[in-house]
């Protein structure tokens, strides 16, 4: 477990510095910043000393050694365009982030994991359909349509809901059935196709000669063994989202990471851009290891290898 | 063949294939077994002839697209009243697999649930059947892995399936079916998976635990030396149906059905000249049962014209010893 944890953490170094670097040359091909942050007619000795004052005017090895020095030290520098520590602002977006995606994948789990065994049970019949109906709608509307859809239906005709911010549980309410909408469509299909897998094996005839009852069949054993792909689905989705739902965050006016990064992108404010980056990639990578620890401890096969 | 009534008793049991927006086809037809306590009755025949269906049958475990046809299974334990497993509740079928039924796989490898550890799926059994608590079931799925040989069995109750052997598992599967002291063992090729070495512990293990357990066993296998040396009775089927059925000793000294009879010659002799095998002739025709011939006809080299006219009944062409096929008839009227 220990020499499996540090390989890891060495992995996520790795990770980090390549997400790192990569970002690094796309910030300097997307043009000079100074151009952006300073009005249209602002004189080129102000440019200068403004590049000068944001050591943009160093060699690019110099700046891009700086730049992983600070990614080493955690010290990223004030956010150009808000004047403060770039990371706080990034840390203080991430709560609403986490919240919204939290609470879309507990919706989706809720009610794919059920729906996705009962279409697997029956399947071929017209649960099964009605399950394949929903997951196709739920996973071909793009969540800003749907989004829409759901604000005109629940803000402007009925008004039970709010269509944007962040005050309060109601708030919360749309954004997260519609990226729920979303996952959930994704996470009933993999539950299906895993438990039409399983059911289909050998071993679940033998809990049926042992005369376990149908929910120990499906539940003790069947869920047990087609969580695995379940398990990776939930985390993929996870580190997605918790990356930033750039869309929905927009959509609903919900202030979390992606709709920050966003903006940082477009105002060229680097260290904004960099925090928001390396906070990401973290979340990324802890999430996937995270899976990955849950996978071992749900299929002994894994674990004991 | 025995006095006393059968503990499970199959009757004119019938299997259909009923695929999805198929037309059903019936793959065995007018199949009568009775299992007696302390004795093994051996269903032989040829892959695809209709053994495991009815093994499945015999404890109504058939699932889509396998379903019951025809037929009635009888079980009769002592203190109860005869049930007809056709017609238990869900939970009463539930209550009586596993607790009067057990029930052993072909293939170990693939029969055990492999993120559960042997000793729990021994466990479970004791506690829906028994009402064990986990501590009572924990400490008899020990004493049951000691009883079927496995060595170590405190260590060996925490192993996952995959990190046993063919033939350790096998014998987990075996705990498991006689976990809660069954009157019935359905074994269904429980060698054809393992070693030739490790198969004939298996057998000797069953015919051990048949015998102290005063267990009706039936025996599904296609090797005639297992039959041989296991069996009291035989049942040989062909094509759905069964062809003939005999005391061991009758069926192996006697052969009276021209299929018997090829599967019995087509074995190697141990002693005497070696010689070039006697494959019986032709192929076994696709599943599904036929009504209007002898389903042998086209491979049997006694065949007569009656034969393609109508398909000879089971009669009893000695004591104990029925047979459907014409050659006897003359003897049975």
């Amino acid at each position: 477990m220990l020499t499996y944890l540090i390989r890891r953490t060495l992995l996520v170094s790795v990770t980090i510095w390549g997400v790192m670097t990569i970002l690094f040359g796309l910030q300097h091909l997307s043009g000079d910043p100074t151009l952006l942050l300073l009005s249209s007619d602002a004189t080129e000795d102000a440019r200068r000393t403004l590049a000068n004052q944001l050591g943009l005017d160093q060699p690019l090895a110099a700046q891009y050694a700086a730049f992983l020095w600070n990614t080493l030290t955690g010290d990223l520098g004030l956010s150009w365009k808000y004047h403060q520590p770039a990371l706080r602002i990034v840390l203080e977006a991430l709560p609403a982030t986490a919240l919204l995606t939290s609470a879309a994948i507990a919706l989706g789990l809720a009610v794919a994991v059920p729906l996705g065994i009962l279409a697997a049970v029956y399947r071929n019949s017209w649960i099964d359909t009605l399950a394949s109906f929903i997951a196709v709608l739920g996973q071909s509307m793009p969540v800003y349509w749907s989004g829409l859809l759901l604000i005109l239906l629940f803000s402007t005709t009925l008004r039970w809901l709010p269509s944007m911010g962040s005050d309060g549980a109601v708030a919360l309410v749309l954004p997260a059935a519609t990226l729920g909408l979303n996952i959930m469509a994704r996470i009933e299909r993999i539950t299906r196709a895993s438990m039409l897998e399983v059911l289909g094996q050998d071993f679940v005839r033998t809990l049926r000669s042992k005369g376990l009852s149908e929910r120990s069949v499906l539940f003790r054993h069947g869920l047990r063994n087609a969580s695995v792909p379940i398990v990776s689905m939930v985390g993929l989705q996870l580190s997605a989202l918790l990356g930033g739902a750039v869309l929905i965050e927009t959509v609903f006016a919900w202030p979390g990471v992606g709709r920050l990064a966003v903006n940082a992108v477009y105002a060229r404010d680097f260290p904004l851009v960099h925090a928001a980056a390396l906070v990401v990639t973290l979340t990324f990578c802890l999430v996937n290891m995270l899976v990955d620890v849950l996978c071992a401890s749900l299929n002994p096969q894994i674990r004991l290898d | 063949m025995s006095g006393a009534e059968p503990v499970l008793e199959m009757r004119d049991v019938g299997v259909e294939l009923a695929p999805l927006g198929g037309a059903a086809r019936r793959i065995t037809s007018d199949v009568d077994l009775a299992l007696h306590a302390g004795r093994t009755l051996a269903l032989v025949g040829e892959s695809g002839c209709g053994k495991s269906v009815t093994a499945l049958a015999a404890m109504n475990l058939l699932a889509p697209p396998l379903r019951l046809g025809t037929g009635h299974i009888l079980l009769r334990t002592p203190g109860a009243a005869p049930r007809d497993l056709t017609r238990l509740s869900p939970a009463e079928l539930r209550a009586a697999r596993g607790g009067q039924l057990g029930m052993i796989f072909q293939d170990p490898m693939t029969a055990l649930d492999p993120a559960f550890q042997v000793g729990e799926q021994i466990a479970e059994s004791l506690r829906a059947h028994l009402g064990l608590s986990r501590r009572a079931a924990h400490d008899r799925a020990v004493e049951l892995l000691q009883l079927v040989g496995i060595h170590e069995p405190e260590r060996r109750v925490r192993a996952y399936p995959f990190q046993l052997s063919g033939g350790m598992r096998q014998r987990v599967m075996i705990a498991i079916a006689v976990a809660c002291s069954p009157a019935v063992l359905i074994a269904d090729e429980p060698t054809t998976a393992l070693d030739v070495t490790v198969q004939a512990q298996i057998l000797e293990l069953l015919r051990e635990l048949g015998a102290r357990l005063g267990m009706a066993t039936l025996l599904i296998t296609h090797d005639l030396g297992v039959v041989a040396e296991n069996a009291d009775t035989v049942a040989v089927m062909y094509r759905g149906r069964i062809v003939e059925r005999a005391s061991a000793e009758a069926l192996f000294t006697a052969p009276a059905h021209p299929y018997t009879r090829g599967l019995l010659a087509s074995l190697p002799p141990l002693d005497g000249p070696r010689e070039r095998l006697r494959p019986i002739p032709g192929q076994v025709p696709p599943a599904g049962v036929a009504d209007a011939d002898c389903p042998f006809v086209a491979r049997c080299p006694e065949a007569m014209p009656r034969c393609l006219a109508a398909r000879p009944a089971l009669t009893a062409i000695a004591p104990e010893h029925e047979a459907a096929c014409f050659l006897h008839a003359t003897v049975a009227a």
